[in-house]
C-alpha cells in the first residue's frame, strides 16, 4: 500500500479555519452592510425631518413678520398725511409726512420712498439715526403693483420691496345705496428692505451646525443665504417636500423646501449628506475594525481546534501506516476523553488484537513448519531406508532364483521352470516400481532451480531420447515453434520425456502414428503446451485417474509402464505453478496439456 | 613382482550379497583372492593390520568393494578413514550398494571414492556389473606402488 501524500490545501488543519473565517466574513459583512444601510437611511430621514421642521418654522416666522410689515405699511399708506402729500406735495406736508413715515424706516435700511402716479419718486425718507448729511441712494426702479416683490439684487445686495398704493379719498360721502366709487391710485409707498445677516445667526441656531438656510423666489432665478446671492439648489421650488440632490462638484445634499405663505418666496434648508452620515461612517469603521478583529480571533480559535482534531488524526495515520509496514508494536496516545480519544483507544485495542493475532499466526506457522520439516525428514529417512533395505531382498530373490535356473534347470519340470521365471519377473518388476517411487519422491523434494529454458531445445532433446534405439521410428512428428519459459530445465525435460514417450508408446500400434507438439490458448498469464497423438486414446470417464501414482488405464500386457510417469508430470508442473489436464477418445488418440506461468508472472508455488 | 597377489577386499554384512558377489566374481574367472569382512570395523582392522588381522601379510589389496550400510562402522565412515589415512588413501575404493540416494552419491564423491556402483536387481545385470568391476580394477588397472618401508 502506498500512503497518499496529503497536500497542504487538502488538510483539515488548513481548510477548516479558511472555511469558517470565510463564513464569518460573509455573515459579518452582510450584517455590517445592512446595518450601515439602515443607519444611513435613518440618519437621512431624521435630517430631512429636521430640515422640514426648521423650514416650516422659518416660513411661519417670516410670514408673520411680513404680514405685520404689510399691515403697517398699508395703514400708513391710507393715512391723510400720505394722501395729502401725494396729491399736493409741499414742504409743510413733507414735514408731517416724515413724522408719519418714521416708524417704517429702519437703521441700515434704504429710505422709504413716495412715488406719484406719473412714476416719479417724489420723496425719500431716511431713518432718523442716519447721518443727515449722507447722500441718499438713488431711488429703486419704478414700483409695480401693491404687495411684496420678488427678491432682486442691487449693488451685490439682495433686496425686496413692500409696496402699498396711495389712493385719493372720496370727495364727499356717498349717498346711501349708491355703489362705492372705485378708489383712484395716485401714488405708491415703497419700503425697500435688504436681508439682514443678523437673522442668519438666529436661523443657524435653529437648524444647527452644518445646515444651510436659503430663501429664494418661487419662480426661481435668485437664491440667497440672507447675505448674498447663491447658486440655486437643484430642486423643484414649487412644492413643500424633502429632496436630495448632488451639486456640480459632486457633494450630496439633503434638504426641505417650504413655501412661505403670503409671499412669492420659498425657504430651503439643506444639510451636506457627508456630515449627516458621518456618525454612520464612524460606526462603520468601528464595526469593520471590531469585525476584522473578531475574524482573526475566530480563525485563531478554529486553527487551534482543528489542530487539536487533526494532530491525533495525523498520528493515527502515521501509526496505521507504520502498522501496514509491519511494525505492529506502535500505538497512538489516547489520553483524551472525547470522540477522538475513544477513536484512539479503540484503534489501540484493535492494534493489540492484530498484534496478538499476528503473533499467534507466526507461532502456528512456526509450529506447522517445524512439523512439516519433521515430516519431510521422516520421509527422507523412509525413502533412504527403502532405497537401501527394500531392494536388497528383491535382488537376493532374483539372484538366487537365477542361480537356481542356471544350475538346476534340467532337474525342474516345465511348470517349475515357468514358476521360477515368474518369480524373477515379478521381483524385477517390483524393483522397477521401487525405483520409480523413489524417483517420484525425489521429484517432490528436490528444490527447483529456475532459469530461462528454451522449450524448443528441450523438446528436441526429449524427442531424441525417446526415439533412441529405434522406438517410434515410423512416427510423423510435427513440432510448432515453442516459447521460452522460466523453470527447472532438468525437471521440465523429465516432463517432456514422459509425455513424448507416452505418446510414442500409445501410438505404436496404429499404422501411421502422428505426434504433434504445439501451444494452445490458455488463461491470461499462462502458456499452454499441447502434446497430441493419434494412438489408443482413453475413456474420458477415467481422465481423473490419469495423473495418479501407479494409475494405469491399460493392462500390463498391452503397454509397458509402472504408472508413475504422469504423476511425475503433474507434480513437476504444479511445482512450477502450472496445471495439467488431458482429453482423449478410445481409439481416437489422446491430447495432453500442461501450462506454465509466462516469464515475469507468478513464480514457483509449492505443492502440498 | 610374482610374489605379489592381487586381492579384493569385500566389505559386506549381508551373506546373500556376499554369496552372489562371490558367485559373480568366480563365474567371471577372476583368479584374485577375495577377503570378506562383515562390517566396517573389521574392514579397518584388516587394512590397518590390527586385532585379528595383526599377523596378516603386509601390503594392501588391489581393490576394496565397500557396502554403505553396515553394522558398527558404516561404509561412509570407512571411506572417510581410508581417504584420510596417508598410508591407505591410495587404495582404490568402489562403493557397491543398493542405494541410488543422491546424498550417498554426493558424500561418497566428496570423500574421494573411486567409483560408485548401484547393484542392479536383475541378476544378469549384476553379473555384468561385477565382471566389469573386477576386470577393470583387479586386472586392467595398475595398482599404486607399494611404499618402500613396507617391503
Amino acid at each position: 500500500m502506498t500512503p497518499r501524500v496529503l497536500r497542504r490545501r487538502d488538510s483539515l488543519r488548513w481548510r477548516l479555519p479558511v472555511i469558517i473565517s470565510t463564513m464569518i466574513v460573509i455573515v459579518l459583512g452582510a450584517f455590517v452592510w445592512m446595518t450601515n444601510r439602515a443607519l444611513e437611511q435613518t440618519l437621512l430621514n431624521v435630517s430631512g425631518e429636521r430640515a422640514q421642521v426648521a423650514a416650516e418654522q422659518i416660513a411661519t416666522a417670516m410670514a408673520q413678520s411680513l404680514a405685520k410689515g404689510t399691515a403697517d405699511i398699508n395703514r400708513v399708506a391710507a393715512s391723510e398725511a400720505v394722501r395729502q402729500y401725494v396729491s399736493q406735495p409741499s414742504e409743510e406736508r413733507a414735514a408731517a409726512l416724515r413724522t408719519a413715515l418714521q416708524p417704517l424706516t429702519a437703521a441700515g435700511q434704504p429710505p422709504v420712498e413716495i412715488w406719484n402716479a406719473q412714476g416719479d419718486c417724489v420723496l425719500q425718507i431716511a431713518p432718523a439715526a442716519a447721518a443727515q448729511d449722507a447722500p441718499l441712494p438713488p431711488p429703486g426702479a419704478r414700483p409695480g403693483g401693491p404687495g411684496l416683490t420678488n427678491f432682486h439684487v442691487e449693488h451685490d445686495a439682495v433686496f425686496y420691496e413692500l409696496i402699498a398704493d396711495v389712493d385719493d379719498a372720496p370727495a364727499e360721502p356717498l349717498p346711501a345705496g349708491a355703489p362705492p366709487a372705485a378708489p383712484r391710485r395716485i401714488g405708491a409707498l415703497v419700503v425697500r428692505r435688504s436681508l439682514v445677516p443678523a437673522q442668519t445667526q438666529m436661523i443657524n441656531r435653529l437648524v444647527g451646525n452644518g445646515g444651510l438656510v436659503e430663501v429664494g423666489n418661487r419662480t426661481g432665478g435668485l437664491w440667497t443665504d440672507f447675505s448674498k446671492p447663491r447658486p440655486a439648489p437643484l430642486v423643484d421650488a414649487t412644492h413643500n417636500r424633502v429632496s436630495e440632490y448632488r451639486t456640480a462638484s459632486g457633494d450630496a445634499k439633503i434638504g426641505a423646501l417650504r413655501l412661505i405663505p403670503g409671499t412669492p418666496w420659498v425657504t430651503w434648508i439643506e444639510f451636506a449628506q457627508d456630515s449627516v452620515l458621518a456618525p454612520a461612517h464612524t460606526l462603520l469603521r468601528r464595526m469593520l475594525a471590531v469585525g476584522g478583529l473578531l475574524v482573526l480571533i475566530a480563525a485563531g480559535l478554529v486553527a487551534f481546534v482543528s489542530a487539536r482534531i487533526t494532530t491525533p488524526l495525523h498520528e493515527l495515520t502515521n501509526v496505521s501506516e507504520a502498522m501496514a509496514g509491519g511494525d505492529l508494536t506502535r500505538r497512538v496516545h489516547a489520553g483524551r476523553s472525547d470522540e477522538i480519544g475513544r477513536l484512539g483507544a479503540s484503534f489501540n485495542s484493535m492494534a493489540t488484537k492484530v498484534e496478538d493475532a499476528q503473533r499467534e499466526l507466526e507461532t502456528r506457522v512456526a509450529e506447522r513448519t517445524a512439523g512439516l520439516r519433521d515430516a519431510l525428514g521422516e520421509l527422507e529417512a523412509f525413502s533412504y531406508s527403502v532405497s537401501h533395505d527394500l531392494r536388497a531382498p528383491l535382488r537376493h530373490v532374483v539372484g538366487f532364483a537365477s542361480l537356481l535356473e542356471q544350475s538346476s534347470s534340467s532337474a525342474l519340470t516345465v511348470d517349475g521352470r515357468r514358476h521360477l521365471k515368474t518369480i524373477i519377473d515379478a521381483a524385477n518388476r517390483m524393483g522397477r516400481l521401487i525405483d520409480d517411487l523413489l524417483a517420484f519422491s525425489r521429484v517432490g523434494r528436490t528444490p527447483i532451480s529456475s532459469r530461462t529454458v528454451d522449450l524448443n531445445q528441450l523438446t528436441a532433446e526429449a524427442r531424441h531420447e525417446v526415439t533412441t534405439g529405434g522406438t517410434g521410428a515410423n512416427v510423423a512428428w510435427s513440432i510448432d515453434p515453442l516459447p521460452i519459459v522460466q523453470g527447472d530445465p532438468a525437471l521440465l525435460r523429465l516432463v517432456l520425456i514422459n509425455l513424448l514417450s507416452n505418446a510414442v508408446k500409445y501410438s505404436s500400434r496404429v499404422p501411421e502414428p502422428r505426434i504433434h507438439v504445439g501451444i494452445a490458448p490458455g488463461q491470461p498469464g499462462e502458456i499452454v503446451i499441447v502434446i497430441r497423438d493419434n494412438g489408443e486414446g482413453f475413456d474420458m470417464q477415467y481422465a481423473h485417474k490419469l495423473f495418479g501414482v501407479f494409475q494405469r488405464l491399460h493392462a500390463h500386457g498391452d503397454f509397458e509402464g509402472t504408472g508413475i510417469g504422469l504423476a511425475n508430470v503433474r507434480r513437476i508442473v504444479q511445482r512450477h505453478g502450472g496445471r495439467t489436464w488431458a482429453e482423449g477418445v478410445v481409439g481416437g488418440g489422446a491430447t495432453f496439456y500442461f501450462s506454465l506461468p509466462k516469464a515475469g508472472g507468478a513464480g514457483e508455488t509449492h505443492d502440498g | 613382482m610374482g610374489r605379489e597377489i592381487k586381492r579384493i577386499l569385500l566389505a559386506e554384512d549381508n551373506e546373500n550379497d556376499v554369496e552372489l558377489t562371490l558367485t559373480a566374481l568366480r563365474a567371471n574367472s577372476l583368479v584374485n583372492e577375495v577377503t570378506v569382512v562383515r562390517d566396517g570395523a573389521e574392514a579397518l582392522d584388516f587394512l590397518k593390520r590390527r586385532g585379528s588381522y595383526a599377523n596378516r601379510d603386509p601390503g594392501l589389496p588391489a581393490l576394496m568393494l565397500l557396502d554403505l550400510k553396515m553394522p558398527k562402522v558404516d561404509g561412509l565412515e570407512v571411506l572417510r578413514v581410508v581417504k584420510a589415512d596417508p598410508d591407505l588413501r591410495t587404495l582404490p575404493v568402489v562403493v557397491l550398494t543398493s542405494s541410488r540416494e543422491e546424498q550417498d552419491l554426493v558424500q561418497s564423491y566428496n570423500l574421494g571414492v573411486n567409483a560408485y556402483v548401484v547393484k542392479p536387481v536383475d541378476f544378469c545385470a549384476f553379473m555384468d556389473a561385477v565382471k566389469l568391476l573386477g576386470g577393470f580394477w583387479a586386472l586392467l588397472n595398475e595398482p599404486p606402488p607399494v611404499p618402500v618401508q613396507a617391503s
